[in-house]
């Protein structure tokens, strides 16, 4: 039989506070978390370890599936940048590395260069306060129309934060066939500003982060047709993030600064850009 | 070890870091779950999903020391959407029957042991979720409306706010409930509550309630 405590019936609402509090701790503390939970925590995460492992396995012999790098992205694994660049005979150049800084002060990026092979601007702190968090070593390959590897090279990765903000910057060589025309050409990029010799480009578009079986709807499309959105598979609820990023060329190196959902504006990416760009002047 | 300690070791790939964190968590997650969800079914998928986004997104969370909230703000939202997917979000009067027929068929006897619980558990689920996680962290997890907030990713007036309308709606819920007379209901629409008496599963006679919304 239950018992009953005439608790509700109290004048003031603090004492059934109380008991409301007390009630729901008494009810919490009889639940306790099985084995079998966890026996099905540790069967996802291993299923999707070795989802993970095969994909790598399938980059690395060339069989490389866009769908499946977005959805690396959800597997704390960082997507640096894709590009279909006519007439070069590249099609994609794509890219990751892990989520851990190689290195975490500035004074070391002369060793993550040393590693990478090139040198790159870059300064520690930028003036609007974006602070250099950590720098890491990547790798990019590209493929060409066939969808075959025909390069890989390092990269350098610069992570630097503020507030709830996380910006890179990121720095590669260019591939052969690659070129400052080529990579700025169309209407990609809807803004541009100069900083010296080198011209800035502007670029901001919508990434939906969708599950494997979402079918693309005629408004999707039509943003991936124009530039606007960015479609990435892999992830188990439909998420949507606003990305941004200025682009420049300058002694042959790519330079990329860019973040999702930021609080600074292109004119605010503009000025962090030619701090880069100006750094070793 | 410390926290920020298997954080960082999680970063780093660290299975047993992993673990560690599990071990700390699992019960405060399940039980959150199941005061948000009220179906332990429900729960035990939401912790579920919870710790292999917390393992597979670690590296997104930007300070160690902010594990956590991180970690409460992926129940939540996970919570949120295994909530909508069940189509639990009823309506008032839905939510009410729906409560009597989970009653003696699911493993609410072990949890629930008074007749006190188990009208604090249907008022806690006649509420609407946003208020009913409220209620639930700050009642059972103890957190301070600011570190609600956090988790919610809203401020603390909001915070505030639905504290004061979800005490508002269960204490009228509790007051009806309680006394059997006509007042607000939870969902804002008048409630008469009548006592019945009835056997269930083990013959045992106990005394339920049922809620008539007019």
């Amino acid at each position: 039989m239950k018992e009953r405590v005439n608790f509700i019936s109290c004048e003031k609402w603090d004492r059934t506070d109380g008991n409301v509090k007390n009630l729901l701790h008494g009810m919490g503390e009889r639940i306790e978390a099985s084995e079998e939970l966890k026996k099905r925590i540790d069967s996802r995460i291993l299923e999707l370890d070795r989802k993970t492992e095969t994909e790598k396995e399938e980059r690395s012999m060339g069989r490389f599936s866009m769908k499946k790098v977005a959805a690396g992205v959800a597997a704390a694994c960082l997507l640096v940048g894709t590009v279909c660049i006519a007439g070069s005979g590249i099609k994609s150049i794509s890219g990751s590395s892990s989520t851990i800084p190689d290195y975490k002060e500035f004074a070391d990026l002369p060793k993550a260069e040393a590693e990478a092979g090139f040198g790159a601007d870059a300064v520690e702190t930028f003036c609007n306060g974006f602070m250099l968090e950590g720098i890491r070593i990547g790798e990019v390959a590209v493929q060409n129309e066939a969808g075959q590897e025909t390069g890989r090279e390092k990269d350098i990765r610069l992570n630097y934060v503020k507030g709830g903000d996380s910006v890179s910057l990121h720095v590669r060589k260019l591939f052969p066939g690659e070129s400052e025309e080529e990579l700025f050409g169309g209407n990609r990029y809807g803004r541009k500003a100069q900083a010296g010799d080198v011209t800035i480009y502007y670029n901001r578009f919508t990434q939906k982060s969708v599950p494997d079986d979402y079918e693309l709807t005629e408004e999707d499309k039509a943003g991936m047709e124009n530039g606007t959105l960015n479609v990435g598979y892999g992830t188990s609820e439909i998420e949507i993030d606003q990305f941004s990023s200025v682009i420049w060329v300058k002694d042959g190196k790519r330079y990329e600064i860019s973040g999702f959902n930021l609080s600074v504006d292109a004119d605010g990416l503009f000025g962090m850009a030619q701090e880069v760009v100006e750094s070793k002047n | 070890m410390e926290e920020t300690k298997l954080v960082q070791l999680l970063r780093n790939g660290e299975k047993a870091a992993f673990d560690a964190l599990y071990e700390k968590y699992k019960n405060t997650l399940l039980r959150m779950a199941y005061l948000v969800s009220g179906q332990m079914d429900d729960a035990e998928d939401i912790v579920q999903e919870t710790f292999v986004k917390c393992y597979l997104h670690i590296g997104e969370l930007k300070k160690d020391e902010g594990f956590r909230p991180w970690l409460f703000q992926i129940l939540y939202r996970t919570a949120y959407r295994q909530v909508k997917k069940s189509r639990r979000e009823m309506p008032g009067e839905d939510v009410a029957i729906q409560a009597d027929a989970a009653d003696g068929t699911t493993s609410l006897d072990r949890i629930i042991r008074t007749e006190e619980e188990d009208m604090v558990k249907r008022a806690v689920q006649a509420l609407d979720f946003k208020h009913r996680t409220v209620v639930v962290m700050f009642y059972y997890n103890e957190m301070t409306t600011k570190e609600i907030a956090k988790v919610l990713g809203c401020t603390e007036g909001t915070v505030k706010s639905r504290l004061f309308a979800a005490r508002g709606k269960l204490r009228k819920y509790l007051d009806a409930a309680q006394t059997g007379e006509a007042a607000a209901g939870a969902n804002g629409k008048k409630v008469f509550g009548k006592e019945v008496s009835g056997k269930k599963g083990g013959g045992e006679v106990e005394r339920t309630r049922e809620l008539y919304f007019l």
